[in-house]
């Protein structure tokens, strides 16, 4: 299992921090779209990946990126790149 | 080492802003400030934070509009963070991606409207020079040439706009490619590699701007920030290839925290005077036990690292800063280890103050402040003594005093880095003084224009080409339906079979253009749905890609269509429904005159005149 980041932070909690910090969101769940989160649009897209590759330690495509239609998605897509959650 | 990050981060929050948030935030911050590699992510997060910004409380309000060809939306919620650190209040217009230069050539356009305080030009050289890899090619006289021309186009650019906007102007040179580092050893001594062709065209702009006319730009160094950034991590491929940005994250955060630091020096004023301690300040060794020949200063270390210190402060009084020498010591010593010793750079007539006594520091910075009728805010203290320091502060409050460090090297160090008088070299002075020059010079200027919008748009040797979308159009249609957001009349995303559906049927009809000009073939950039309802033709849909913005592509592509349906229709209706992002349609459609305004949007209505089809087909476009 890859980690990093804060101690005793499970990985859920830590995509779930990711998508606060980057989106500004007071509360975050899987089931959150891309239309649920006003922020989400391709630009900060950007940022999400890029702290995504940072606290994940992996790497992602650009094809991924449009993906990206929920946080259960990222979360999908975490866990083929061997992340466990 | 620049005098805001001396600050804490903490205090540009309300107080009613989560501890635990500012806490953080402080930690990451000061660490990044001291240099420590922080997870980029962790400092793009702070943006998170804005609301909490304590705007009231940041001394300086200030507006910046950013014109680009860069894709740089990703940083801009970041901005009033970088802002605040440096204590703006900051108001950021970001001006639409891909215009830059149509913005500055046309009078009217929006750019102008804004009167913000600065204005970003974020550029590439590319812009100017796209067959810049093809310089191996070129003789020694087309280099020139086109050096020259290059050149020429940058500055005109740049007066253009100096003269049509209040704001001040900050922009950087082209620096370093790194996506085409010279190869070999031996391509540097080849004088036409794009390398040198880069270097040569960074020059002549540089040169130029000591005219007269462009005071007032602020031209930085990129290659400075790439350099310490370092160039690994100055690109980013993937954002580059995918994003339109021609440089990582981490560069966006370096570019913008220079541009950031500029205008707060440029707010605050700088400094004026730097009043030094002597011993172990200006040279090794204390006067009064070693004497002067027992002192280091000169050429063998530590002496040659004093030495060093000297010579830049050399430079701040050679840029108009007083110096000082505040000193607990025997003035007619330290006069004459200035006037005498081989080894000091800094001699009697560098030195506008003496206050070598054996007052309090504190004592003699009052008196001088009263003498030369100014505020303690305008001085620097530096001193070794951390209690001499702490005194100063405390009696002195206003007085800049940084700690420094100990050890000659490491004082070097600091100094390469510390310039808290970078605002007295920008001074309005400067601009004032060249406003006279400037109404001169306009009229002249005028009359030789060099570039003008009409040249630019036949200088892009644009061609375009119009079709009924078939099978094979789907994916891009679909594409550009979801992603195009500030050319979109109604922003109505359709999927997959929308667009599938549309095709085969016998309703509205979809529309393509595509475009290609001296840079490449863009593909296909416009797409519009059409449907005839009777005499009208009714717009119901016009999207066209940011990277063709302000070029006329707009007006050509309705000219083209329109003249599609020469005989058939009498009007069209363009219809518009606002987004947050697509004023730029609304301002195109308002140029045919008042709209009808209905609960769904906007209506415009067109005669389909020959007149009105030939005012729109442009003739640079072919």
């Amino acid at each position: 299992m890859k980690t990093g980041g804060k101690l005793n932070e499970s990985n859920q909690d830590k995509l779930f921090r990711i998508f606060r910090e980057v989106f500004g969101l007071e509360k975050v769940s899987l089931d959150m779209t891309k239309n649920d989160i006003a922020e989400w649009n391709s630009l900060q897209t950007i940022n999400l990946i890029i702290a995504l590759e940072e606290s994940f330690q992996v790497e992602f495509q650009p094809e991924e990126a449009a993906d990206m239609l929920s946080i259960g998605i990222v979360k999908d897509i975490l866990v083929e790149k061997g992340i466990s959650f | 080492m620049q005098e805001t990050q001396n600050q804490s981060a903490a205090v540009i929050f309300r107080d009613d802003c989560p501890r635990e948030k500012a806490e953080q935030f402080n930690l990451t911050w000061a660490a990044h400030f001291a240099g420590e590699d922080r997870p980029i992510s962790s400092l793009l997060s702070a943006a998170s934070m804005v609301p909490w910004l304590d705007r009231p409380a940041l001394p300086h309000k200030v507006s910046l509009s950013i014109a680009r060809t860069w894709m740089v939306d990703n940083i801009v919620p970041l901005l009033p963070i970088l802002g605040a650190l440096n204590k703006l209040d900051l108001a950021i217009n970001l001006r639409p991606f891909g215009v830059l230069q149509q913005e500055i050539l046309d009078p009217a356009s929006g750019l102008y409207k804004t009167r913000d305080d600065y204005l970003l030009l974020l550029w590439n050289l590319e812009d100017f020079v796209p067959d810049l890899h093809m310089s191996w090619g070129w003789d020694e006289k087309q280099a020139a040439k086109r050096v020259q021309e290059t050149v020429d186009k940058v500055v005109s650019l740049l007066r253009q706009a100096v003269q049509r906007t209040s704001s001040r102007i900050i922009c950087f040179d082209f620096g370093l490619d790194p996506q085409m580092p010279e190869k070999g050893v031996l391509d540097s001594s080849f004088i036409r590699s794009p390398g040198n062709v880069r270097a040569a065209i960074n020059l002549g702009v540089r040169t130029k701007l000591a005219s007269p006319g462009l005071s007032g730009v602020n031209l930085l160094n990129l290659a400075a920030m790439q350099y310490k950034t370092g160039f690994s991590r100055w690109t980013d491929e993937k954002l580059r290839l995918t994003a339109s940005c021609p440089v990582s994250v981490h560069a966006q955060l370096a570019i913008f925290e220079e541009v950031m630091r500029l205008i707060s020096l440029d707010k605050r004023r700088g400094r004026k005077v730097l009043l030094l301690d002597a011993d172990d300040t200006l040279w090794g060794g204390i006067l009064e036990e070693e004497g002067a020949d027992g002192v280091q200063i000169g050429w063998e270390y530590p002496g040659n690292a004093f030495a060093e210190i000297q010579k830049i402060i050399l430079q701040f009084y050679l840029k108009g800063v007083v110096l000082g020498v505040c000193s607990k010591n025997d003035e007619n010593a330290v006069r004459e280890l200035f006037a005498k010793h081989p080894g000091m750079v800094l001699r009697p007539e560098h030195i506008a103050v003496w206050a070598v006594n054996w007052k309090s520091k504190s004592e003699n910075i009052e008196e001088l402040a009263s003498r030369l009728n100014l505020g303690l805010e305008s001085f620097v203290f530096i001193d070794d003594s951390p209690r001499e320091r702490e005194e100063v502060r405390q009696r002195c409050p206003g007085v800049l005093v940084p700690d420094v460090p100990e050890g000659p090297w490491k004082l070097l160090r600091f100094w390469q880095s510390f310039d808290p008088f970078s605002g007295t070299t920008l001074s309005s002075e400067d601009q004032l003084r060249s406003r006279h020059y400037q109404d001169d010079e306009k009229r002249d200027y005028l009359k030789k224009s060099a570039v003008s919008l009409e040249d630019f748009y036949r200088d892009l040797d644009m061609r375009a080409r119009l079709w009924l979308a078939t099978e094979k159009d789907i994916p891009r249609i679909v594409q550009m339906s979801q992603r195009t957001n500030q050319f979109n009349a109604t922003t109505v995303r359709m999927s997959e079979n929308d667009v599938k559906k549309s095709i085969h049927s016998a309703g509205p009809k979809i529309y393509l253009l595509s475009l290609a000009d001296k840079f490449g073939d863009s593909g296909t950039v416009g797409c519009m749905v059409v449907a005839c309802k009777g005499r009208h033709l009714v717009v119901e849909q016009m999207m066209l890609s940011c990277r063709v913005l302000k070029r006329t592509v707009e007006k050509h592509f309705l000219g083209l269509i329109m003249k599609d349906f020469t005989g058939k229709i009498e009007d069209v209706e363009l219809l518009y429904v606002p987004s947050s992002r697509n004023e730029m349609v609304r301002e195109f459609f308002g140029e045919f005159g008042k709209a009808e305004h209905g609960s769904e949007g906007d209506r415009w209505r067109v005669p389909a005149s020959d007149a009105v089809v030939s005012g729109l087909v442009q003739p640079w476009i072919n």
